[in-house]
This record gives structure tokens, sequence and C-alpha cells, in this order.
């Protein structure tokens, strides 16, 4: 169960027929585990690299040659084969590592190691990658109208992680989203050869043929993984392996499709063996809308299992809504539309949840705002050229330099496109950067800071491969730069009453973490993280547990109208299950017309108390009736403990409508 | 009637131009759109995941054949005369017809038509896909259970505990996920049902 599980296995009535037995339940039919896994190293510089198999048989291998793990497997389980360790100055890629069991030994697992060779940005011969700001930020237009003002150096600090040698090698990356252009010149060398997926003709081919006027998928995936070469420009992790999962592209996607591409299928396609999924995606909601309990246990699953066992690590984009959501315009407000809370997906602790900043170092006109954001990454604003679109402000601000559909007759670049010359495949000094249309200067969104952050956890995975999936998420969180150090906070409409609080230090012992609902913890800083990842002490974490949910019972407490005092319920969270917080949620029911009126916020008994506010005022609940065991995620308490009495607080901002508190609930993850 | 049914086609399928704004009087939208959904005639209750949903028995829903389909061609495609745009979920098109039809799936030529749901505590409408999850108190129960229900071609995750199963065209989704929920053998089952359709964010 503990290694199969996260293993969707595809069964016609027929197979069922085979797998039903007639056993009472205890799987007594299961077969013996008689196979053994080995391949072959190559390339080793020295001793000292060790093997992992389903995250527990461990190998050390110190010339080539061939290997074999001494445990055996059954037929029809799952396999996994990592890089525990390895020296400091090696990378080991690894092929053919994981999949369902044959009934036969498996013998064909290529482990390639190579001595790390270093490189700078500047000494780059891919033609783009001086305009890719957001690798190193020097005030570069991207061919927009205007480069970043003041803004040098806030970037994801990935120059001196070339330097160390580190591209990403051996981390295999899905890109869960529209398609991926296999093809791709500047893609190709990077992708998995047979390891994607179409959901639309169900095969291995991903390449977009729906859409004629861009694939996001391919523009997500060049950021992860352009590869180092004489063209377009460079991925952050330039030699992590690429595998494309069409999930946006169906026209009525399954859960069990969406299931497949996070890890729960082994074969058609294969997303067992993925160490980071990239989620550039949500929903757009005004409505409190629930989790889907598959989609939550099989996250959990991917977290407990993939990776054998260290857990893959699911990124996901926090929203492009802070202006408008949906019908709902909150525009001058000054306070985030759609919170990042709204998208049920996003409540999980098992999400990387990203926010977008822009290339003058602060956050990103559009991104999405809330305490379930984790950190923060280049997503840039619009790239456009006043010349060709009309646009100005953001719109002429530059965006991402990434790849894009091929060829001039389709995709964000192409010679009918009215964003930039650029993107039209000209420019009008005469340098024509874009002949081909392969590539855009148009891509943004969180959808373009979630795979700058995939590609970061690709580069910390590679300098320590035996990282946890919470090993890794406290890396970013502990090595995250402060941006924008007074901006945020906004008061709303309430006098007395801060909406938004911005930057502050919560109390989390020895070293507070700074968080802020626009940023999370922070930019995330490639160079810091990997240097953390490689002298990290592993186990540091404790087991991972959680405190079930704690609930006040039922209430009917009024929530006073247009009042800053609000109305305030606690709970007492008893010390012991969780001693160091890692995340929390909120479970809250309330009756009242009109959500938009309502901000919640919590305070933890830690210290003086830290404030974290889950659901502001004026948002793009607006007119949405009513929450019923709606649950919000913070991740501002981070580090601290739990134990003590925690209150929940809801005020009502607007005067007219009033509504009643009935109950809420805690629950506490951590260790 | 029809007034109210337009008004809320507009403000389902064209949020930009109502845009609701703060300091408008844009609450007034709730109540429209509250009065709007119970014109929609209304069948069998389904109970879902985690929330409950009536089937609407003349909404129905089509997906675009392509990126440069209208959602009115797609309407016409399946043969919808007199059918009124609702709105659209990424690329499937909800549409109302004057006759009224059973939970069911049902093939135009090629085309699937899809049954829909409200889900009776957000008046979010939801399409039904045809699968049912269904979690067996024993997986080795799977096969017959589907067998005992007409059900066909499933999908089983068993560290999920769980299987999919898609109900054959002329079964009707809300009668056979009631059947499920009352059968020994199960734990639990719903129909699925797509509220919202994950879009690049």
């Amino acid at each position: 169960m503990r290694i199969r599980s996260g293993v969707a296995v595809l069964i016609a009535a027929a197979c069922l027929s085979a797998c039903g037995g007639g056993g009472g339940g205890g799987g007594g039919g299961a077969p013996a585990p008689t196979f053994a896994v080995g391949g072959t190293v190559s390339g080793v510089t020295g001793a000292g690299r060790v093997l992992q198999l389903n995250g527990g048989a461990n190998l050390s291998v110190n010339a080539d040659g061939s290997f074999k793990f001494t445990t055996l497997l059954a037929a029809g389980s799952v396999f996994g084969v990592t890089v525990l360790s390895q020296p400091a100055n090696e990378t080991c890629a690894v092929t053919n590592g994981g999949g369902a069991m044959p009934a036969a030994e498996v013998t064909n697992v290529g482990v390639s190691c190579s001595a790390l060779a270093g490189f700078s940005i500047a000494g780059l011969t891919d033609p783009l990658a001086s305009q890719q700001w957001h690798l190193k930020n020097t005030g570069q237009n991207a061919f927009a109208d205007v480069g970043g003002i003041g803004a040098m150096g806030f970037d994801v600090d990935v120059d001196p992680v070339f330097g160390m040698g580190y591209t990403g090698a051996g981390v295999t990356v899905a890109v869960v989203d529209s398609g991926l252009e296999i093809a791709h010149e500047d893609l190709a060398a990077n992708v998995v050869p047979g390891g994607s997926w179409n959901f639309n003709t169900n095969t291995t081919d991903p390449t977009n043929t729906v859409d004629t006027t861009g694939d996001h998928g391919t523009s997500v995936s060049g950021l992860i993984a352009m590869a180092r070469n004489s063209v377009g420009g460079i991925g952050v992790a330039p030699r992590a392996r690429l595998k494309g999962f069409n999930i946006l592209s169906v026209t009525a996607p399954l859960e069990s499709q969406f299931l497949d591409s996070i890890g729960a299928s082994s074969s058609n396609p294969n997303s067992s063996d993925v160490f980071t999924f990239n989620q550039s995606f949500g929903i757009d909601t005004n409505t409190p809308t629930l989790v889907d309990p598959q989609e939550e246990a099989q996250y959990l699953a991917g977290v407990t299992s993939l990776r054998g066992g260290k857990g893959a690590l699911y990124v996901k984009a926090g929203g492009n809504g802070f202006d408008t959501v949906g019908s709902v315009d909150c525009t001058g407000t000054g306070l985030t539309c759609e919170n990042a809370n709204f998208d049920p997906a996003n409540t999980l602790p098992y999400q990387i949840v990203v926010g977008a900043m822009n290339a003058n170092g602060i956050k990103a006109s559009y991104s999405t705002a809330g305490s379930a954001i984790w950190v923060s990454a280049p997503g840039g604003e619009f790239g456009e050229n006043h010349s060709v679109s009309g646009a100005a402000g953001v719109g002429v601000q530059p965006a991402m330099v990434t790849t894009d559909q091929s060829g001039c007759t389709k995709g964000f670049s192409r010679t009918a496109a009215t964003t930039s010359s650029f993107n039209k495949g000209v420019a009008p000094n005469g340098d024509v950067f874009n002949p081909s249309c392969n590539y855009t200067n148009g891509m943004n969104g969180t959808s373009s800071a979630t795979p700058m952050t995939v590609g970061v956890i690709a580069l910390i995975l590679e300098a320590n491969p035996a990282l946890t999936w919470r090993d890794v998420k406290h890396i970013l969180a502990s090595t995250a730069r402060k941006i924008d150090p007074t901006g945020g906070a906004a008061n709303g409409p309430l006098a007395g009453y801060i909406a938004e609080p911005g930057w502050a230090a919560n109390h989390a012992s020895p070293t507070p973490f700074n968080f802020h609902n626009w940023y999370g913890f922070g930019l995330v800083d490639a160079s810091a993280a990997v240097n953390m990842a490689k002298t990290y002490t592993l186990g540091q974490l404790g087991t991972f547990t959680n405190t079930g949910f704690i609930s006040s019972g039922t209430l009917s407490l009024a929530i006073p109208d247009a009042s800053a005092t609000g109305v305030t319920s606690t709970i007492s969270v008893p010390a012991g299950t969780v001693q160091v917080i890692e995340a929390v949620q909120i479970r809250v029911s309330i009756t009242h017309p009109f959500l938009g009126d309502l901000g919640i916020e919590v305070i933890s008994p830690a210290g003086a108390g830290t404030r974290s506010v889950v659901k502001n005022t004026e948002d793009g609940y607006f007119n949405a009736a009513n929450l019923s065991n709606q649950i919000f995620l913070s991740n501002a308490f981070y580090g601290e403990n739990p134990a003590g009495t925690w209150t929940l607080k809801v005020v009502d901002a607007l005067a007219g409508e009033t509504g009643t508190l009935t109950n809420w609930a805690i629950r506490v993850y951590g260790h | 009637m029809n007034i109210r049914i337009a008004a809320l086609c507009l403000l389902l399928i064209a949020p930009a131009a109502l845009a609701q704004k703060y300091g408008e009087s844009g609450k007034t939208g709730a109540a429209e759109r509250t009065a709007m959904l119970k014109t929609f005639e209304r069948g069998k209750q389904m109970k879902g995941s985690r929330e409950q949903y009536q089937h609407l028995t003349q909404v129905f829903a089509v997906a675009l054949e392509n990126s440069s389909e209208t959602a009115e061609q797609a309407i016409a495609r399946v043969g919808g005369r007199g059918a009124q745009l609702v709105e659209t979920k990424g690329r499937l098109v909800l549409y109302r017809e004057q006759t009224a039809g059973l939970a069911q799936m049902k093939r135009v030529g090629e085309t699937i038509v899809y049954p829909t749901a409200v889900n009776t505590r957000t008046g979010i409408l939801g399409v039904l896909t045809g699968v049912l999850v269904v979690k067996p108190k024993n997986m080795a129960d799977a096969v017959a259970i589907a067998s005992s229900h007409g059900l066909e071609s499933a999908k089983a995750y068993p560290s999920l505990h769980t299987v999919f199963y898609r109900a054959k065209a002329g079964v009707d989704i809300a009668d056979v996920s009631a059947a499920l929920q009352a059968d020994p053998r199960v734990e639990s089952a719903y129909p699925e049902i797509i509220e919202h359709v994950r879009v690049p964010k």
C-alpha cells in the first residue's frame, strides 16, 4: 500500500474481473516481490554517491558500470530510482528511473553523471538570454518600451547557481497545462521521450493543435527549461527534464484525467516519476467553493509517495485577479479582488502557491494576494510596444521572454500579432530577434511566476536530491527575499481597521518569518536556496502531522455592521500534537447575504499574537451569500508554536446587510 | 420571462460588460441571478461529493469543437432549435432548450450532449460528465458493482480507494447515483460534475 499508493491502475472491466479475486479485503492475492531493479552508471567523478530505490533501499555506487538493488519488487508494483546524494562537484541524471514494475528484472535504469561545469548568463550564446530580466535584472526592457526602474538585481538570483554548475539535470518536471510543443527548437533537448501525454488523442505528443493564438503550456515550459544552446533564451533549469500533460486543452476535462496528471498514474501517462508539478492554472470563481475530495487525496498521496517517498513538489499559480475576478471589479479599493484562498486547491498545505512580481521589483499589477501565497517570483507585466498596440503604463513594461508555438502563422508571436514588434517577428531598429516567431516577449501572470519557482526547485533538488517536499518548502521560505518593504498595507473602508496589513514578522522562534499576503515569504532566491540545500540537515522538520479540526461548536454571534470592532471567537489548541506550525487551515461558517462586506482574520497565540487576514473586505465574493464550512489557509504562522488560544475576528465593513458567525474550526499542520 | 432569461444570459456570458464595482449598485445582481435561476425547470436531486445538486431538465451542455467555433455554432451543431445560450465553462457551452430531458448522456451524431445540474447552495451550474465516482467498501467488488448498475469502462485508483465508472448512454445519472449510494457494497458515490474549469492563471 505504501509503495503502490499514488499509482493509478487502468482497469477495464476485464481487468477489474482479474483483480477482483474475491478475497476479503486483505489483498491476499498480491504477487510476491521477486524482481530486482538495476541499470548502468556512467561518468562518475569519484566516490560518494548513493542511489535510492523507492525511498528506502540505498546503494552506494563509486565507479562506472552496472548496479542492482538487493531489494526485490513485485510485478505491477511501482519502482522509483533517485540519486540520494552525490559529490558536491558532480551532477547525476536518472533515465528510465521509474514506472510500473514488469514481470521481469529491470536492467535499463541509466544514471549519467558528470562534473559540474559553471557558466554565467553574460557568457551565454543564447541570443535572447540578455533580455530575460527574470534571470538577471539589469533594467533591460525585454523588447517592451521601458525597462525595470531601479530594479537591478530583482530577479531569481540564478546566475551564481549557474556558476556552480547546477542546471536542474536529472530532475523531471511536469507542465500540467494546455500542451507542450515537444519538437520546439529550444525545448526538444529536454523533453522526456514518450513521457508526455495528450488527453485528446491518447498519444505521447501534447503539441497543441487546437489553439492557434498561443500555447500557454509551451511558454510555461520555456521558462523552466529552455536549453542552453545558441537559439532563443534559457530556462531557470536549462537541463531539467520536461513532461507535458495537456489537461487544460481537454474539452470536457474529467477528474480522472486531472488525477492522472498530478501523479496518480504510472502509465499513459506516467506522472508517477515526476519530481515537481507546474500548475499554472486555477479556477475563476466569485462563489465559495469546496475542494474536491479526490484531488485532496491525490495531492496528499503525491507528497507521501512520489519521489521515492520524499514527496513531489506541487507548485501552483496564485491567480491574476488583484483588480477583477469574474464579474466583480475591485479597482481602487487597494485590496485584492480575487483572494488566493478562493481556489480551494490553494488551501491545501501540499501546495506551493506563487505570487508574481514585475521587473520593477514590486507586485505585478494583476497578482492575486492572500494568506495562501508561499513565495513570489517574476511574472512580469505585458511587454507591449505602444507603437504596435497603443498600450501604456504596465502594458509596455517588461513581460517574460520565453518559447512560443513555432512559426509565424500561430502563437502569441505571429505576423498578425498586435502586441509588440518582437511578437510580430520584426524589430523597429533592424535587429530582428524573433524572425521565426518561435519566442514571445509577452508571457506573464502567476502562470510565469510558477515555472520560475519550479525551475528553482529543480536546481534545489539537483543540489540535494535527498530533500523532502517539506524541506524544499522550508528552504524556499527561509531564503526568500523581502521586497517592496512598505508596499501593500491598506486600510480599507473602515476607520480603525487595517484591511491588509502588509509585511509583518511572525513569532517563530528563534527566527521570525516575514510574511505578506502579496508576496508570501518573499521573492524566491535561487542562490540562497541552493546554498542552503547543499548544507541542509535532513530530518530537522520531524514528522508531518496535524491537529485535526478543532471546532468552536455552534455559535450565533452577530457581526456588527460597519464596525471595526467586529465579532471575535476563540479556540484553544492544546500543546503537543504540533509544536511547530507549517500551515494553518481555518474552516468558517457565516450567514451573510453579501460576503464582500466581510473581512476575516486569525490571531495566533504566539508572542504578542500574529495577525493574518485570510479574507479581506471588498473582495470578489462581493454578492455571494454565506460561507458553509469554507476553508482558508494561512502560511503567516510558519514556525510558530500553535499551543494556546487562537482568535477569529470577523468584521462587516460596509453598512447595510448583516450576518452571523455560526461556527469555525482550526486545523494546524506541522511537526 | 424571456426578458429575464436574456438578462441572466447577459449576466453569465458577458460579465465584463456588467462588471459590478464596489460603490455601485451591483448588489442587485445577486437577487436578479437568483430570480433567473428559479425559472430553470428542476428535476431530481443529486448528492455530490460535498454539495447537493438538482438536475436542470432543460439545460444541456456541448463542447466547442475547436477554438474558432462559436457557442452559437456549437449549439446549432447539436440541433438545439430555439435554444438559448446560458453560459460557457471553458470549452463547454451550456444552453437551454424548450424540451426537457433526463439526466443522461446522449449523442447527436459524433457529439456528446451533457446534462446539467445546479449547486443548490451556491447556484452555480455544473455539467454532468457521465462519470460516477465510487468508493467501494472493498475494491474487489468493483466489477460486480459495475455489472449491477449497468456501468462501463472504469478506471480504478487503489491508493485513493476509488473507482471511476462511466454511465452508459440512456442511463439516468441521478437514478444510478442514488442506486449506488444505496448499495450496501458502496461506501460513497456521487456523479462527477464540472462546476469550474481550470484556466491558465
